[in-house]
């Protein structure tokens, strides 16, 4: 038997095929939804779930910080965001093996489709550490997708599933063609989620989070809608992208599929009603169809199910770093996994013996605005400038995980790659670096916004003179004048570099210009 | 060795339908995926990559022009000219769009934006113009197929490889200007 296993930032959830079914396993309590949450209790035995989170300083949204390098602190011990997770992996374990009262080995567990390759294989660490063997790590909009086609194996059609979980946003676009589910494109912020709505209106109220929690699920206001506008806001450029990506217009979807639990939220189908042009689908269970999807994938592994092929994409771009310090893509983003790609590397001088390459992914022109993958040295035989030369293989595989090999043209041999990953940043090190920019922080602050403030002026000051070219006399009488005014002050307390007059004065001005920014988007937009 | 049109069972043309290939590629994929009872990593990969090569007309028609010398050279130097320049300009709106921070500084940048997409969109239409061209010229060599000129279908490869690159790189602008500054709905 295979389980499949959501593994959310919020929630997560295990179960498995039972005579062709999918099924969720529940707890002994009746529940098939566990907390995210993992704390240790006074004779210091870990614990997870609900009975974890009336406990001190219990652990929450694990899964940001998965692949990040960070630490976390669980009940006085520092340990890594894997080993937390591989707890709550544990705990689900332990569930399917008393439903099934059979030993569990083998795992699908779900991760965002966005999750990069050290996130990936983080969230897999996590399995191993959990007595897993990880059969596939599974995108969860694919997941869902499946849970939402099961039923329409027959069909051809395209659907977007729009994936706003607690701490993580995806949005994908899929072909579904007589079983086959392809993937054909995808995008998302894995920093992005309804942790976000309850952030903004703890802030917003003056509230804590648990609390902003609830306000949202029992009483949205049209005050909450406003301060939760912005976060949903992000999600609409990443819509975009995805139907650019796919090649399709939002037009030509036969269908958008909801899930997570942001979703429940009215505003939230309203925004990607907007979006899509269309009335969301919401005939998937928000909080179940990712964990259904990961059984049903774990059911093909296991040959249960059968007529279903899904074709998942690689979500961001791979490539090397060349000279002069650009990225050379050698995966588009949005690319059908498994998938390989040869590179050929020669010496550049005579009897060079190494070469290092470093690997990236992301979708920026500059090498340094990419995320860094790792670095890794391909071996020369000596031989004269452009004669030695050594193939690379990159290969991205079904989990989205990248492998390296590299084969030497003259021997024929291949040799498996180690990547050097660039995130291992030691603790102590980590430490240091904060212990230091505290020490700092207060003289940065002081410095730091009155540079911030006089940047503020220097960019408002030309604006005002260029708001004025473009408006001629259509400015009421004495508006100019008032303006003006204000204006000088904050160029005199500027010179003076007082930091509380300047910030006082440049709010003055702000206030002042409004009408006239109004004004001014009016005329230019006809 | 089969190549990508014996691997996807695709007559060996220059005009193929997007779709027909990407029928092709699920078909085959059904029983060749490494999840499937029958699958092959080895086999599905060599699938994946001829699938690649057959969905993009530049790749495509380098395929076909065998060991022909694909010219280097943009189809229409000129329209490249004022392609680059718009990009350019696209993207110092964007930056100065991105640095303003106040509603006055922004609704300065709005024209730029806007005169930046309505240079972006006349190029699209052009570039859009020159496939549609392509495409005819596709479907016209597939008529009088296999009678070719010599370096017929290597001039061709060029071409399409400038106006797949172009059109990528405007529609990319397009949509990160209409990110920066929706367009106003009326």
């Amino acid at each position: 038997m295979i389980v499949g296993i959501d593994l959310g930032t919020t929630n997560s959830l295990i179960g498995a095929m039972d005579s062709g079914f999918p099924v969720l396993f529940a707890d002994a309590d009746g529940h098939r939804l566990t907390p995210s949450v993992v704390a240790r209790n006074d004779a210091g035995e870990v614990v997870v779930g609900r009975a974890a989170q009336t406990l001190a300083a219990p652990v929450r949204s694990v899964k940001r910080l998965i692949g990040s390098g960070k630490s976390v602190e669980l009940g006085g011990v520092r340990t890594t965001p894997e080993e937390v997770s591989a707890e709550i992996l544990r705990h689900l374990k332990r569930i399917a093996e008393k439903a099934t009262g059979a030993e569990v080995r083998e795992a699908v567990i779900t991760v965002p489709a966005y999750f990069n390759d050290a996130q990936r294989a983080a969230t897999k660490r996590a399995g191993e550490l959990a007595g897993f063997e990880v059969r596939r790590l599974l995108a969860e909009p694919t997941a869902a997708a499946l849970a939402y086609g099961l039923d329409k194996l027959g069909e051809r059609s395209k659907v977007a599933v729009y994936d706003l979980g607690g701490g993580t946003f995806d949005i994908s676009i899929l072909e579904l063609a007589e079983g086959v589910f392809q993937v054909l494109s995808t995008h998302g912020d894995t920093q992005l989620g309804g942790d976000d709505f309850d952030a903004a209106i703890a802030g917003e109220f003056g509230i804590d989070r648990e609390l902003a929690r609830k306000r949202k699920e029992e009483a949205p206001d049209p005050r909450m809608d406003a301060v939760c506008l912005p976060v949903l806001e992000r999600t609409r450029a990443h819509c975009l992208r995805a139907l650019a990506d796919a090649g399709i217009a939002a037009g030509d979807l036969d269908a958008v599929v909801l899930v997570g639990g942001a979703t429940r939220m009215p505003m939230v189908r309203r925004f990607i009603g907007e979006i899509f042009g269309r009335e969301p689908n919401t005939s998937q269970h928000p909080d179940e169809a990712v964990a259904l999807g990961a059984v049903l994938q774990a059911g093909v592994l296991e040959g249960s199910v059968r007529e279903v092929t899904l074709l998942d994409v690689t979500p961001l771009s791979l490539g090397i770093e060349t000279f002069g310090g650009l990225m050379n893509v050698l995966i588009p983003r949005n690319t059908t996994i498994p998938v390989k790609k040869g590179e050929m590397f020669t010496n550049a001088v005579a009897n060079q013996r190494s070469m290092r390459i470093t690997v990236l992914q992301g979708e920026r022109e500059l090498a340094k605005d990419n995320w860094k993958l790792g670095e890794f040295d391909i071996e020369f035989t000596p031989a004269p400038k452009g004669q030695a030369r050594v193939g690379v293989q990159f290969e991205i595989d079904a989990n989205g995980i990248l492998h390296v090999l590299a084969r030497d043209i003259a021997t024929g041999r291949d040799t498996r790659v180690e990547i050097r990953s660039a995130v291992d940043v030691a603790d102590d090190a980590v430490e240091k670096m904060i212990g230091e920019s505290v020490e700092h922080a207060f003289e940065d602050m002081a410095d730091r916004q009155l540079a911030e403030a006089k940047l503020k002026a220097e960019e408002m000051l030309p604006a005002i003179d260029a708001a004025y070219a473009q408006l001629g006399d259509e400015l009421p009488p004495g508006e100019r004048e008032r303006i003006d005014a204000i204006a000088e002050s904050v160029r005199a307390a500027m010179a003076e570099g007082h930091l509380a007059k300047l910030k006082k004065r440049l709010a003055e001005l702000d206030e002042a210009t409004q009408d006239l920014a109004t004004r001014l988007l009016e005329k230019l937009m006809g | 060795m089969p190549d990508a049109f014996d691997l996807l069972e695709l007559p060996r043309r220059p005009w193929l339908d997007p779709h027909d290939v990407r029928r092709a590629f699920q078909e085959r994929a059904r029983s060749l995926h490494p999840d499937s009872a029958t699958g092959d990593a080895e086999q599905f990969a060599a699938l994946n990559a001829a699938q690649q090569t057959l969905a993009d007309p530049a790749a495509r028609l380098r395929l076909l022009a065998g060991d022909a010398p694909v010219p280097a050279t943009p189809p229409d130097a000129e329209l490249g000219f004022r392609i680059g320049t718009a990009l350019q300009n696209a993207d110092t709106a964007l930056t100065k769009h991105a640095r303003a921070t106040h509603p006055l500084a922004r609704a300065l940048v709005v024209t730029e934006i806007a005169r930046a997409r309505s240079a972006i969109d006349a190029l699209l239409m052009a570039v859009v113009a020159h496939q549609r061209d392509l495409e005819k010229s596709l479907k016209a060599l597939d008529e009088r197929w296999p009678d070719v000129t010599p370096g017929e279908i290597a001039t061709l490869a060029g071409a399409a490889t400038f106006l797949a690159r172009w059109r990528r790189q405007l529609e990319e602008s397009r949509l990160a200007l209409d990110i920066a500054s929706p367009m106003p709905t009326r």
